[in-house]
Protein backbone atom coordinates (compact mmCIF):
# COMPACT_ATOMS: atom_id res chain seq x y z
CA UNK A 1 0.00 0.00 0.00
CA UNK A 2 1.42 3.37 -0.99
CA UNK A 3 1.85 6.12 1.55
CA UNK A 4 -0.83 8.21 -0.18
CA UNK A 5 -3.32 5.33 0.03
CA UNK A 6 -2.47 4.85 3.68
CA UNK A 7 -2.95 8.54 4.35
CA UNK A 8 -6.31 8.58 2.54
CA UNK A 9 -7.47 5.55 4.50
CA UNK A 10 -6.37 7.16 7.73
CA UNK A 11 -8.25 10.35 6.90
CA UNK A 12 -11.39 8.43 5.88
CA UNK A 13 -11.40 6.37 9.07
CA UNK A 14 -12.87 7.55 12.31
CA UNK A 15 -9.41 7.93 13.80
CA UNK A 16 -8.13 10.23 11.04
CA UNK A 17 -6.58 13.59 11.85
CA UNK A 18 -9.33 15.48 10.05
CA UNK A 19 -11.93 13.51 11.98
CA UNK A 20 -10.25 14.49 15.23
CA UNK A 21 -10.19 18.12 14.22
CA UNK A 22 -13.85 18.38 13.17
CA UNK A 23 -14.98 17.17 16.60
CA UNK A 24 -13.19 20.04 18.35
CA UNK A 25 -14.90 23.33 19.33
CA UNK A 26 -14.99 25.89 16.52
CA UNK A 27 -12.42 28.11 18.26
CA UNK A 28 -9.93 25.23 18.36
CA UNK A 29 -10.52 24.46 14.66
CA UNK A 30 -9.93 28.13 13.84
CA UNK A 31 -6.79 28.16 15.95
CA UNK A 32 -5.38 24.98 14.39
CA UNK A 33 -6.13 25.92 10.76
CA UNK A 34 -5.54 29.69 10.77
CA UNK A 35 -3.15 29.96 13.74
CA UNK A 36 -1.12 26.89 12.78
CA UNK A 37 -0.97 28.00 9.15
CA UNK A 38 0.22 31.50 10.07
CA UNK A 39 2.92 30.12 12.36
CA UNK A 40 4.11 27.93 9.45
CA UNK A 41 4.17 30.93 7.05
CA UNK A 42 5.81 33.43 9.42
CA UNK A 43 8.26 30.86 10.84
CA UNK A 44 9.42 30.00 7.32
CA UNK A 45 9.83 33.67 6.38
CA UNK A 46 11.93 34.32 9.49
CA UNK A 47 14.01 31.19 8.88
CA UNK A 48 14.66 32.11 5.23
CA UNK A 49 15.67 35.63 6.24
CA UNK A 50 18.06 34.16 8.76
CA UNK A 51 19.92 32.06 6.18
CA UNK A 52 19.62 34.19 3.02
CA UNK A 53 20.56 37.83 2.50
CA UNK A 54 17.87 40.38 1.53
CA UNK A 55 19.61 40.76 -1.88
CA UNK A 56 19.27 37.03 -2.60
CA UNK A 57 15.63 37.07 -1.55
CA UNK A 58 14.87 40.20 -3.60
CA UNK A 59 16.41 38.61 -6.69
CA UNK A 60 14.09 35.62 -6.13
CA UNK A 61 11.14 37.98 -6.00
CA UNK A 62 11.73 39.22 -9.56
CA UNK A 63 11.51 35.73 -11.08
CA UNK A 64 9.29 34.19 -8.42
CA UNK A 65 6.47 36.68 -8.95
CA UNK A 66 5.51 35.14 -12.31
CA UNK A 67 5.59 31.63 -10.89
CA UNK A 68 3.64 32.77 -7.85
CA UNK A 69 0.98 34.21 -10.14
CA UNK A 70 0.75 30.92 -12.01
CA UNK A 71 0.38 29.10 -8.70
CA UNK A 72 -2.35 31.55 -7.68
CA UNK A 73 -4.44 30.57 -10.71
CA UNK A 74 -4.14 26.87 -9.95
CA UNK A 75 -4.82 27.39 -6.26
CA UNK A 76 -7.91 29.47 -6.97
CA UNK A 77 -9.31 26.87 -9.35
CA UNK A 78 -9.01 24.14 -6.70
CA UNK A 79 -10.25 26.37 -3.87
CA UNK A 80 -13.31 27.55 -5.82
CA UNK A 81 -14.16 23.97 -6.79
CA UNK A 82 -13.84 22.70 -3.21
CA UNK A 83 -15.82 25.64 -1.80
CA UNK A 84 -18.75 25.02 -4.14
CA UNK A 85 -18.58 21.25 -3.50
CA UNK A 86 -18.50 21.75 0.29
CA UNK A 87 -21.29 24.34 0.17
CA UNK A 88 -23.44 21.93 -1.86
CA UNK A 89 -22.73 19.11 0.57
CA UNK A 90 -23.93 21.18 3.53
CA UNK A 91 -27.01 22.60 1.74
CA UNK A 92 -27.96 19.16 0.39
CA UNK A 93 -27.61 17.58 3.84
CA UNK A 94 -30.04 20.16 5.28
CA UNK A 95 -32.45 19.60 2.39
CA UNK A 96 -32.38 15.79 2.68
CA UNK A 97 -33.04 15.92 6.44
CA UNK A 98 -35.97 18.28 5.89
CA UNK A 99 -37.46 16.23 3.03
CA UNK A 100 -37.18 13.00 5.02
CA UNK A 101 -39.01 14.59 7.96
CA UNK A 102 -41.73 15.94 5.65
CA UNK A 103 -42.10 12.50 4.04
CA UNK A 104 -42.38 10.80 7.44
CA UNK A 105 -44.90 13.36 8.71
CA UNK A 106 -46.98 12.93 5.55
CA UNK A 107 -46.85 9.15 5.97
CA UNK A 108 -47.94 9.52 9.59
CA UNK A 109 -50.95 11.61 8.50
CA UNK A 110 -51.87 9.01 5.89
CA UNK A 111 -51.59 6.17 8.42
CA UNK A 112 -54.01 8.04 10.70
CA UNK A 113 -56.72 6.92 8.23
CA UNK A 114 -55.88 3.24 8.74
CA UNK A 115 -57.41 1.05 11.50
CA UNK A 116 -56.44 1.99 15.08
CA UNK A 117 -54.18 -1.03 15.53
CA UNK A 118 -52.10 -0.08 12.48
CA UNK A 119 -51.93 3.51 13.67
CA UNK A 120 -50.60 2.48 17.09
CA UNK A 121 -48.02 0.05 15.72
CA UNK A 122 -46.86 2.53 13.08
CA UNK A 123 -46.69 5.38 15.61
CA UNK A 124 -44.44 3.30 17.87
CA UNK A 125 -42.22 2.19 14.96
CA UNK A 126 -41.91 5.77 13.70
CA UNK A 127 -40.91 7.06 17.14
CA UNK A 128 -38.38 4.24 17.51
CA UNK A 129 -36.84 5.07 14.11
CA UNK A 130 -36.72 8.83 14.78
CA UNK A 131 -35.16 8.23 18.21
CA UNK A 132 -32.52 5.89 16.79
CA UNK A 133 -31.60 8.38 14.06
CA UNK A 134 -31.22 11.23 16.57
CA UNK A 135 -29.37 9.19 19.18
CA UNK A 136 -27.28 6.65 17.28
CA UNK A 137 -27.18 7.56 13.58
CA UNK A 138 -26.39 11.25 14.06
CA UNK A 139 -23.12 10.68 15.97
CA UNK A 140 -22.16 7.97 13.45
CA UNK A 141 -22.85 10.28 10.51
CA UNK A 142 -20.34 12.68 12.01
CA UNK A 143 -17.76 10.00 11.19
CA UNK A 144 -19.22 9.33 7.75
CA UNK A 145 -21.13 6.15 8.68
CA UNK A 146 -24.76 5.08 8.97
CA UNK A 147 -26.29 3.16 11.86
CA UNK A 148 -27.36 -0.49 11.49
CA UNK A 149 -29.83 0.14 14.34
CA UNK A 150 -31.53 2.96 12.41
CA UNK A 151 -31.45 0.89 9.23
CA UNK A 152 -33.26 -1.93 11.02
CA UNK A 153 -35.71 0.49 12.66
CA UNK A 154 -36.50 2.02 9.25
CA UNK A 155 -37.17 -1.44 7.78
CA UNK A 156 -39.41 -2.29 10.75
CA UNK A 157 -41.36 0.93 10.30
CA UNK A 158 -41.91 0.26 6.59
CA UNK A 159 -42.84 -3.33 7.44
CA UNK A 160 -45.58 -2.08 9.76
CA UNK A 161 -46.86 0.30 7.07
CA UNK A 162 -46.91 -2.39 4.36
CA UNK A 163 -48.65 -4.86 6.71
CA UNK A 164 -51.90 -2.94 6.11
CA UNK A 165 -54.09 -4.94 3.79
CA UNK A 166 -56.40 -2.75 1.69
CA UNK A 167 -59.80 -4.32 1.20
CA UNK A 168 -61.81 -1.66 -0.64
CA UNK A 169 -61.38 1.32 -2.92
CA UNK A 170 -61.07 3.68 0.02
CA UNK A 171 -58.25 1.65 1.62
CA UNK A 172 -56.43 1.48 -1.72
CA UNK A 173 -56.57 5.28 -1.90
CA UNK A 174 -54.95 5.55 1.51
CA UNK A 175 -52.18 3.16 0.44
CA UNK A 176 -51.63 5.02 -2.84
CA UNK A 177 -51.04 8.31 -1.01
CA UNK A 178 -48.94 6.53 1.63
CA UNK A 179 -46.72 5.02 -1.04
CA UNK A 180 -45.87 8.49 -2.33
CA UNK A 181 -44.86 9.51 1.20
CA UNK A 182 -42.79 6.32 1.61
CA UNK A 183 -40.99 7.02 -1.68
CA UNK A 184 -40.20 10.55 -0.48
CA UNK A 185 -38.84 9.36 2.88
CA UNK A 186 -36.82 6.46 1.41
CA UNK A 187 -35.24 8.66 -1.25
CA UNK A 188 -34.38 11.41 1.24
CA UNK A 189 -32.89 8.92 3.74
CA UNK A 190 -30.78 7.31 1.00
CA UNK A 191 -29.61 10.71 -0.22
CA UNK A 192 -28.83 11.86 3.33
CA UNK A 193 -26.59 8.84 3.90
CA UNK A 194 -24.99 8.87 0.44
CA UNK A 195 -24.25 12.58 0.77
CA UNK A 196 -22.34 11.87 3.92
CA UNK A 197 -20.47 8.59 3.23
CA UNK A 198 -18.09 7.75 0.34
CA UNK A 199 -15.51 10.30 1.35
CA UNK A 200 -12.52 8.84 -0.50
CA UNK A 201 -12.75 11.31 -3.38
CA UNK A 202 -13.33 14.27 -1.10
CA UNK A 203 -10.38 13.20 1.02
CA UNK A 204 -8.19 13.12 -2.08
CA UNK A 205 -9.37 16.64 -2.91
CA UNK A 206 -8.62 17.70 0.66
CA UNK A 207 -5.12 16.33 0.33
CA UNK A 208 -4.65 18.31 -2.89
CA UNK A 209 -5.83 21.51 -1.21
CA UNK A 210 -3.58 20.89 1.77
CA UNK A 211 -0.65 20.34 -0.58
CA UNK A 212 -1.36 23.57 -2.45
CA UNK A 213 -1.65 25.54 0.82
CA UNK A 214 1.74 24.20 1.95
CA UNK A 215 3.34 24.97 -1.46
CA UNK A 216 1.89 28.51 -1.39
CA UNK A 217 3.16 29.06 2.16
CA UNK A 218 6.63 27.77 1.26
CA UNK A 219 6.73 29.92 -1.89
CA UNK A 220 6.35 32.96 0.38
CA UNK A 221 9.47 32.06 2.31
CA UNK A 222 11.76 32.76 -0.64
CA UNK A 223 10.58 36.27 -1.43
CA UNK A 224 12.17 39.31 0.11
CA UNK A 225 12.00 43.07 0.65
CA UNK A 226 14.22 45.53 2.49
CA UNK A 227 11.85 45.56 5.45
CA UNK A 228 11.21 42.25 7.23
CA UNK A 229 8.18 43.69 9.04
CA UNK A 230 6.42 44.47 5.75
CA UNK A 231 7.20 41.00 4.48
CA UNK A 232 5.79 39.35 7.62
CA UNK A 233 2.70 41.60 7.59
CA UNK A 234 2.00 40.81 3.94
CA UNK A 235 2.54 37.11 4.60
CA UNK A 236 0.06 37.24 7.48
CA UNK A 237 -2.51 39.09 5.37
CA UNK A 238 -2.31 36.66 2.45
CA UNK A 239 -2.11 33.65 4.78
CA UNK A 240 -5.19 34.82 6.74
CA UNK A 241 -7.18 35.12 3.56
CA UNK A 242 -6.25 31.65 2.34
CA UNK A 243 -6.62 29.96 5.73
CA UNK A 244 -10.00 31.50 6.61
CA UNK A 245 -11.29 30.13 3.30
CA UNK A 246 -9.89 26.69 4.16
CA UNK A 247 -11.52 26.99 7.62
CA UNK A 248 -14.99 27.67 6.22
CA UNK A 249 -14.63 24.89 3.63
CA UNK A 250 -13.65 22.48 6.40
CA UNK A 251 -16.82 23.28 8.37
CA UNK A 252 -19.09 23.12 5.31
CA UNK A 253 -17.65 19.77 4.23
CA UNK A 254 -18.65 18.19 7.55
CA UNK A 255 -22.38 18.90 7.94
CA UNK A 256 -22.98 16.41 10.76
CA UNK A 257 -19.97 17.07 12.98
CA UNK A 258 -18.69 19.74 15.34
CA UNK A 259 -20.22 22.98 16.62
CA UNK A 260 -21.67 23.85 13.22
CA UNK A 261 -23.34 20.46 12.66
CA UNK A 262 -26.94 20.27 11.47
CA UNK A 263 -28.88 19.41 14.64
CA UNK A 264 -31.08 16.26 14.88
CA UNK A 265 -33.90 18.38 16.40
CA UNK A 266 -36.57 17.46 13.77
CA UNK A 267 -36.02 13.75 14.49
CA UNK A 268 -36.16 14.34 18.26
CA UNK A 269 -39.44 16.22 17.80
CA UNK A 270 -40.79 13.34 15.72
CA UNK A 271 -39.73 10.90 18.47
CA UNK A 272 -41.73 12.97 20.94
CA UNK B 1 -50.79 51.24 2.53
CA UNK B 2 -48.90 49.98 5.60
CA UNK B 3 -45.14 49.52 5.06
CA UNK B 4 -43.95 45.88 5.18
CA UNK B 5 -42.36 45.19 8.58
CA UNK B 6 -38.67 44.28 8.56
CA UNK B 7 -38.50 40.82 10.21
CA UNK B 8 -35.30 41.25 12.22
CA UNK B 9 -36.27 39.53 15.49
CA UNK B 10 -34.57 36.27 16.44
CA UNK B 11 -31.58 36.76 14.13
CA UNK B 12 -27.90 36.86 15.06
CA UNK B 13 -26.13 40.25 14.60
CA UNK B 14 -24.53 39.31 11.25
CA UNK B 15 -27.82 38.04 9.81
CA UNK B 16 -29.58 41.16 11.15
CA UNK B 17 -27.16 43.53 9.38
CA UNK B 18 -27.34 41.54 6.12
CA UNK B 19 -31.15 41.37 6.15
CA UNK B 20 -31.41 45.05 7.04
CA UNK B 21 -29.21 45.90 4.06
CA UNK B 22 -31.13 43.53 1.78
CA UNK B 23 -34.56 45.00 2.60
CA UNK B 24 -33.48 48.58 1.81
CA UNK B 25 -34.35 50.01 -1.62
CA UNK B 26 -31.61 48.88 -4.03
CA UNK B 27 -30.26 52.42 -4.52
CA UNK B 28 -29.97 53.08 -0.79
CA UNK B 29 -28.54 49.61 -0.03
CA UNK B 30 -25.92 49.95 -2.78
CA UNK B 31 -25.03 53.45 -1.62
CA UNK B 32 -24.60 52.26 1.97
CA UNK B 33 -22.48 49.18 1.15
CA UNK B 34 -20.35 50.78 -1.56
CA UNK B 35 -20.19 54.15 0.21
CA UNK B 36 -18.98 52.60 3.49
CA UNK B 37 -16.22 50.73 1.66
CA UNK B 38 -15.15 53.78 -0.32
CA UNK B 39 -15.05 56.05 2.75
CA UNK B 40 -12.98 53.51 4.74
CA UNK B 41 -10.65 53.04 1.78
CA UNK B 42 -10.17 56.80 1.27
CA UNK B 43 -9.49 57.40 4.98
CA UNK B 44 -7.03 54.48 5.13
CA UNK B 45 -5.07 55.61 2.06
CA UNK B 46 -4.92 59.17 3.36
CA UNK B 47 -3.75 58.16 6.84
CA UNK B 48 -1.09 55.76 5.51
CA UNK B 49 0.16 58.39 3.03
CA UNK B 50 0.45 60.95 5.85
CA UNK B 51 2.18 58.56 8.26
CA UNK B 52 4.58 56.65 5.97
CA UNK B 53 6.98 58.19 3.51
CA UNK B 54 6.29 57.27 -0.18
CA UNK B 55 9.88 56.01 -0.54
CA UNK B 56 9.30 53.45 2.25
CA UNK B 57 6.03 52.31 0.72
CA UNK B 58 7.57 52.04 -2.78
CA UNK B 59 9.78 49.22 -1.50
CA UNK B 60 6.65 47.16 -0.80
CA UNK B 61 5.37 47.33 -4.37
CA UNK B 62 7.24 44.44 -6.00
CA UNK B 63 6.60 41.78 -3.37
CA UNK B 64 3.31 43.33 -2.25
CA UNK B 65 2.06 43.38 -5.82
CA UNK B 66 2.60 39.65 -6.20
CA UNK B 67 0.92 38.88 -2.88
CA UNK B 68 -1.93 41.27 -3.61
CA UNK B 69 -2.55 39.52 -6.93
CA UNK B 70 -2.61 36.16 -5.14
CA UNK B 71 -4.98 37.57 -2.50
CA UNK B 72 -7.21 38.81 -5.33
CA UNK B 73 -7.50 35.27 -6.69
CA UNK B 74 -8.42 33.81 -3.30
CA UNK B 75 -10.89 36.61 -2.68
CA UNK B 76 -12.39 36.08 -6.13
CA UNK B 77 -12.88 32.38 -5.34
CA UNK B 78 -14.64 33.30 -2.08
CA UNK B 79 -16.88 35.84 -3.83
CA UNK B 80 -17.58 33.35 -6.62
CA UNK B 81 -18.64 30.84 -3.97
CA UNK B 82 -21.11 33.19 -2.26
CA UNK B 83 -22.40 34.36 -5.66
CA UNK B 84 -22.87 30.81 -6.97
CA UNK B 85 -24.43 29.66 -3.69
CA UNK B 86 -26.72 32.70 -3.62
CA UNK B 87 -27.58 32.25 -7.30
CA UNK B 88 -28.50 28.58 -6.78
CA UNK B 89 -30.66 29.43 -3.75
CA UNK B 90 -32.36 32.26 -5.64
CA UNK B 91 -33.13 30.02 -8.62
CA UNK B 92 -34.30 27.17 -6.38
CA UNK B 93 -36.56 29.49 -4.40
CA UNK B 94 -38.15 30.98 -7.53
CA UNK B 95 -38.47 27.63 -9.32
CA UNK B 96 -39.97 25.82 -6.32
CA UNK B 97 -42.39 28.67 -5.66
CA UNK B 98 -43.71 28.37 -9.21
CA UNK B 99 -43.72 24.55 -9.05
CA UNK B 100 -45.65 24.58 -5.77
CA UNK B 101 -48.23 27.06 -7.06
CA UNK B 102 -48.66 24.99 -10.26
CA UNK B 103 -49.07 21.77 -8.26
CA UNK B 104 -51.69 23.43 -6.03
CA UNK B 105 -53.50 24.81 -9.07
CA UNK B 106 -53.60 21.30 -10.62
CA UNK B 107 -54.70 19.85 -7.27
CA UNK B 108 -57.51 22.41 -7.14
CA UNK B 109 -58.64 21.58 -10.70
CA UNK B 110 -58.47 17.82 -10.07
CA UNK B 111 -60.24 17.93 -6.70
CA UNK B 112 -63.07 19.94 -8.26
CA UNK B 113 -63.95 16.80 -10.24
CA UNK B 114 -64.43 14.69 -7.10
CA UNK B 115 -67.94 13.64 -6.06
CA UNK B 116 -66.85 13.57 -2.40
CA UNK B 117 -68.59 16.16 -0.17
CA UNK B 118 -65.21 17.34 1.21
CA UNK B 119 -64.34 18.66 -2.26
CA UNK B 120 -65.17 22.30 -1.50
CA UNK B 121 -63.42 22.12 1.89
CA UNK B 122 -60.19 20.97 0.19
CA UNK B 123 -60.45 23.77 -2.38
CA UNK B 124 -61.03 26.29 0.42
CA UNK B 125 -58.01 24.87 2.30
CA UNK B 126 -55.84 25.40 -0.81
CA UNK B 127 -56.86 29.05 -0.90
CA UNK B 128 -56.43 29.48 2.86
CA UNK B 129 -52.91 28.02 2.59
CA UNK B 130 -52.03 30.25 -0.36
CA UNK B 131 -53.27 33.24 1.61
CA UNK B 132 -51.10 32.44 4.66
CA UNK B 133 -48.06 31.95 2.41
CA UNK B 134 -48.54 35.39 0.88
CA UNK B 135 -49.38 37.15 4.15
CA UNK B 136 -47.13 35.36 6.64
CA UNK B 137 -44.55 33.09 5.01
CA UNK B 138 -43.18 35.72 2.67
CA UNK B 139 -42.14 37.61 5.83
CA UNK B 140 -40.73 34.65 7.82
CA UNK B 141 -38.83 33.38 4.75
CA UNK B 142 -36.80 36.57 4.92
CA UNK B 143 -35.56 35.29 8.29
CA UNK B 144 -34.74 31.93 6.73
CA UNK B 145 -37.61 29.89 8.22
CA UNK B 146 -41.10 28.70 7.44
CA UNK B 147 -44.20 30.23 8.97
CA UNK B 148 -45.93 28.07 11.63
CA UNK B 149 -49.28 29.45 10.40
CA UNK B 150 -48.55 28.42 6.81
CA UNK B 151 -47.24 25.03 7.98
CA UNK B 152 -50.46 24.48 9.96
CA UNK B 153 -52.57 25.53 6.96
CA UNK B 154 -50.64 23.09 4.76
CA UNK B 155 -51.11 20.27 7.30
CA UNK B 156 -54.85 21.01 7.34
CA UNK B 157 -54.91 20.77 3.54
CA UNK B 158 -53.12 17.39 3.70
CA UNK B 159 -55.50 16.11 6.40
CA UNK B 160 -58.58 17.14 4.43
CA UNK B 161 -57.23 15.61 1.22
CA UNK B 162 -56.11 12.33 2.80
CA UNK B 163 -59.38 12.12 4.76
CA UNK B 164 -61.54 12.48 1.63
CA UNK B 165 -61.68 8.75 1.02
CA UNK B 166 -63.25 7.82 -2.32
CA UNK B 167 -66.50 5.85 -2.38
CA UNK B 168 -66.26 4.63 -5.99
CA UNK B 169 -63.70 3.82 -8.70
CA UNK B 170 -64.19 7.17 -10.47
CA UNK B 171 -63.29 9.15 -7.35
CA UNK B 172 -60.43 6.75 -6.63
CA UNK B 173 -58.90 7.46 -10.04
CA UNK B 174 -59.28 11.20 -9.60
CA UNK B 175 -57.81 10.93 -6.08
CA UNK B 176 -54.83 9.03 -7.44
CA UNK B 177 -54.07 11.92 -9.78
CA UNK B 178 -54.67 14.49 -7.03
CA UNK B 179 -52.30 12.58 -4.71
CA UNK B 180 -49.42 13.05 -7.12
CA UNK B 181 -50.08 16.81 -7.29
CA UNK B 182 -50.19 17.04 -3.50
CA UNK B 183 -46.91 15.10 -3.22
CA UNK B 184 -45.41 17.48 -5.79
CA UNK B 185 -46.57 20.45 -3.68
CA UNK B 186 -45.03 18.89 -0.52
CA UNK B 187 -41.72 18.44 -2.30
CA UNK B 188 -41.75 21.96 -3.81
CA UNK B 189 -42.60 23.48 -0.43
CA UNK B 190 -39.62 21.64 1.11
CA UNK B 191 -37.30 22.96 -1.63
CA UNK B 192 -38.62 26.51 -1.18
CA UNK B 193 -38.06 26.50 2.58
CA UNK B 194 -34.64 24.90 2.20
CA UNK B 195 -33.56 27.55 -0.29
CA UNK B 196 -33.83 30.21 2.41
CA UNK B 197 -32.37 28.26 5.33
CA UNK B 198 -29.51 30.20 6.97
CA UNK B 199 -27.11 27.22 7.31
CA UNK B 200 -23.64 28.60 8.01
CA UNK B 201 -24.47 31.84 6.21
CA UNK B 202 -23.47 34.14 9.10
CA UNK B 203 -20.12 32.43 9.51
CA UNK B 204 -19.46 32.51 5.76
CA UNK B 205 -20.33 36.22 5.69
CA UNK B 206 -17.97 36.93 8.59
CA UNK B 207 -15.20 35.33 6.51
CA UNK B 208 -16.30 37.38 3.48
CA UNK B 209 -16.25 40.58 5.57
CA UNK B 210 -12.77 39.72 6.91
CA UNK B 211 -11.42 39.04 3.43
CA UNK B 212 -13.07 42.16 2.04
CA UNK B 213 -11.31 44.15 4.76
CA UNK B 214 -8.00 42.51 3.85
CA UNK B 215 -8.48 43.19 0.13
CA UNK B 216 -9.21 46.86 0.79
CA UNK B 217 -6.49 47.52 3.38
CA UNK B 218 -3.72 45.62 1.55
CA UNK B 219 -3.58 48.26 -1.19
CA UNK B 220 -3.05 51.07 1.32
CA UNK B 221 0.54 49.96 1.83
CA UNK B 222 1.67 50.35 -1.77
CA UNK B 223 3.78 53.36 -2.59
CA UNK B 224 2.78 55.89 -5.20
CA UNK B 225 4.34 59.36 -5.53
CA UNK B 226 0.93 60.65 -6.60
CA UNK B 227 -1.58 60.76 -3.74
CA UNK B 228 -4.42 61.50 -6.18
CA UNK B 229 -3.49 58.48 -8.29
CA UNK B 230 -3.31 56.23 -5.23
CA UNK B 231 -6.63 57.51 -3.90
CA UNK B 232 -8.42 57.22 -7.25
CA UNK B 233 -7.24 53.67 -7.85
CA UNK B 234 -8.10 52.66 -4.29
CA UNK B 235 -11.61 54.11 -4.56
CA UNK B 236 -12.23 52.46 -7.95
CA UNK B 237 -11.06 49.06 -6.73
CA UNK B 238 -13.12 49.32 -3.53
CA UNK B 239 -16.19 50.30 -5.55
CA UNK B 240 -15.79 47.19 -7.70
CA UNK B 241 -15.32 44.94 -4.65
CA UNK B 242 -18.26 46.37 -2.71
CA UNK B 243 -20.56 46.21 -5.76
CA UNK B 244 -19.99 42.46 -6.04
CA UNK B 245 -20.40 42.06 -2.26
CA UNK B 246 -23.74 43.91 -2.42
CA UNK B 247 -24.85 41.75 -5.36
CA UNK B 248 -24.03 38.63 -3.30
CA UNK B 249 -26.02 40.01 -0.33
CA UNK B 250 -29.09 40.49 -2.53
CA UNK B 251 -28.81 37.05 -4.14
CA UNK B 252 -28.59 35.45 -0.70
CA UNK B 253 -31.89 37.08 0.33
CA UNK B 254 -34.30 35.96 -2.40
CA UNK B 255 -37.43 37.15 -0.61
CA UNK B 256 -36.17 40.60 0.51
CA UNK B 257 -35.77 44.04 -1.01
CA UNK B 258 -36.27 45.32 -4.53
CA UNK B 259 -35.10 42.09 -6.16
CA UNK B 260 -37.39 39.91 -4.00
CA UNK B 261 -39.19 37.05 -5.69
CA UNK B 262 -42.84 37.97 -6.11
CA UNK B 263 -45.66 35.97 -4.46
CA UNK B 264 -47.64 36.42 -7.68
CA UNK B 265 -47.95 32.65 -8.44
CA UNK B 266 -49.75 32.25 -5.09
CA UNK B 267 -51.84 35.35 -5.69
CA UNK B 268 -53.08 33.75 -8.91
CA UNK B 269 -54.36 30.86 -6.77
CA UNK B 270 -56.34 33.38 -4.77
CA UNK B 271 -57.77 34.86 -7.94
CA UNK B 272 -55.96 38.20 -7.49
Amino acid sequence: MSQVEALLRDMAGSGGYFQWLIHQPMGVILLVIVGGGLVFIVGGVLLANNYLTPEELISNTLVGTFKFMFLAQIFTGVLAFIMVEAGNRYANAEAYVDTEIRGLRLLSRVVSHMPLENQTRFGDALKEYAKSVAETEWPMMASGDDSPISRAAFRRMLGVYFSFNPVDVSDRSVVAMGNLAVAMAVEARTNRLNNNVSRELSNFIWLSLLGLVVITAMFNWFFGTRGLRSQVAMGIALGSSILTCVFIVFLLANPFAGDTAIPPTPFLELAG
Amino acid sequence: MMPTPIPLEGLDPVATILLWLAVQPAGLGAALVIGTGVVISAIGITVVTLVAAPATLLENNLLGGAKFAFLAQVFAALLAFVLVDGGIRYTDARGSLQAEASALRLLDETVSELAHPAREDIRAAIRAYADTVVRSEFITMQQGRESPTAAAAFDRLIDLHVGALPADERDALIRLQADSFLARAVSARATRINAVRPGLKSLVWMIVAFNTGLAITFSWFFGNPSYVGQLSMGVLLTTAIMTVVYMAILLNHPFSGDLAISPQPFRFLLGR
